[in-house]
């Protein structure tokens, strides 16, 4: 290896004793091809800083426009008070109507989330940071969950149970789009004894209940109880309901 | 422990921790944003390059233990983010990626006695910085992971974990390595006569 760059490298990542620092700049100073090595170092390293900086650049630009996405309603909620308060009460003509004529497929699916998804067990032996990500998860802290998961995911072990955590994690923090992504994965997972990705993206889709979404949640819930797949039983009592 | 310290914590941690308290730290002082466009009327483009700027900033001054905690967390981030804005409207800033390149390169310069700096700055000033940039991106894609890491702070132990390394030891020889494969790369004559 070249010990000229292992030399610099110590200095400047402070490793080197006090006389030997001043051998190392007296140096700088007298010896040309010796400053060049120098500056060649510093270029490189500044180039490198630029390289991530640049990096985090790009990922908080994107992090920006979710969050200034999501900040736009506020502003726009001021002007539009009037017009929102007329919303408002015909949405409440609405609720009243839907909760006489029986809960809503996100009703549903919200009491279905409150009772068995609000808590995943904690199975002995397994890794210890999908352990964590559990914990994190059992303890609502979702974002944390959500960057363990993604980082083991990330780190090519997404197995079939990451895919699924990482759907919870998504359908809990209101990723929706995302969430569906990782359960319509999981429902592709070959070999998988008893496959519960087409009943999830059903709740997630009863959830959302935007657009097509309930009548897609009602397609996977008759998929699910014509295979017998996970979550059947539920899908036979709500399918009547949707 | 209230939230800026805990983001503070986050940022000085490794890993998994550490990235997540950077977006944490984004999240958290977003609300800036809102403030600066409407005093200094800028656009969501120039306001999202400042306020990127500023966190990036604020991050590598916290891992680098750089901030001392004189103010708060709000004071110093809104003091960094205001003069940025500034720097927007008076349409001051060259380019924005030369800024942060500058202020990195000064922060080794400036760790060098007078004379010494003089004569490296020297040099710098007839480098061949485009060949330089190149190069890196020729590098291999480990090395080049390797090099970005302990750019952004990791320690050997950590990028060790991630990247799979037995040992911390093997970390610093391979970054060493590295670097040397793209001095060799860049070759004497393409950097400097």
């Amino acid at each position: 290896m070249n010990e000229t760059i292992t030399y610099i490298d110590a200095y400047f990542t402070g490793q080197l004793p006090a006389s030997e620092k001043s051998r190392f700049e007296q140096r700088c100073a007298e010896d040309e091809d010796f400053a060049r090595e120098v500056s060649f170092y510093i270029m490189t390293r500044s180039e490198l800083k630029a390289e991530v900086h640049n990096q985090k650049r790009e990922g908080f630009y994107k992090q920006y426009q979710e969050l200034a996405r999501a900040q736009k309603p506020r502003s726009i909620i001021r002007r539009l008070t009037p017009y929102i308060i007329a919303a408002a009460a015909s949405l409440l003509v609405f609720i009243l109507v839907t909760v006489y004529t029986g809960p809503s497929a996100e009703k549903i699916a919200d009491n279905y989330i409150e009772q068995k998804l609000t808590t995943l067990s904690v199975t002995m032996g397994e890794e210890d940071s999908i352990q964590t990500g559990i914990e994190a998860y059992n303890k609502k802290d979702y974002a944390y969950a959500e960057a363990i998961f993604e980082s083991i995911a990330e780190r090519g072990n997404a197995t079939a149970e990451i895919t699924e955590y990482l759907g919870f994690v998504y359908l809990m923090s209101q990723q929706y789009d995302k969430a569906i992504e990782q359960f319509d994965k999981l429902s592709h997972y070959p070999n998988l004894y008893a496959n519960p990705g087409k009943f999830y993206s059903a709740v997630v889709r009863m959830k959302r209940s935007s657009g097509d979404d309930v009548e897609v949640a009602r397609s996977l819930l008759q998929e699910v109880i014509d295979q017998k797949l996970p979550g059947h039983r539920e899908a036979s009592t709500w399918i009547g309901r949707l | 422990m209230n939230a800026e310290s805990t983001l503070i914590t986050g940022l000085q941690s490794d890993g998994v921790q550490r990235r997540l308290s950077e977006k944490k730290l984004y999240e958290h002082f977003f609300y800036l944003t809102r403030v600066a466009i409407r005093k200094y009327s800028l656009t969501e483009d120039e306001c999202a390059s400042a306020y990127s700027d500023t966190i990036i900033g604020i991050i590598d001054n916290i891992v680098n233990r750089r901030f001392e905690g004189r103010s708060s967390l709000k004071t110093y981030t809104y003091q960094i983010f205001m003069n940025k804005c500034v720097d927007v409207v008076r349409k001051k800033t060259t380019h924005k990626n030369s800024v942060l390149n500058t202020d990195a390169m000064d922060a080794y310069i400036f760790s060098l006695p007078d004379k010494a700096r003089n004569i490296v700055q020297q040099m710098i000033e007839k480098s061949n910085r485009l060949t330089l940039t190149q190069k890196i991106q020729e590098l291999g894609e480990k090395c080049k992971q390797l090099l970005l890491m302990f750019e952004d702070g990791y320690s050997d132990k950590e990028i060790a974990l991630e990247m799979n390394y037995n040992s911390v030891d093997v970390v610093k020889t391979s970054r060493l390595r590295c670097l040397d494969k793209l001095r060799e790369k860049v070759g004497t004559l393409q950097w400097n006569e």
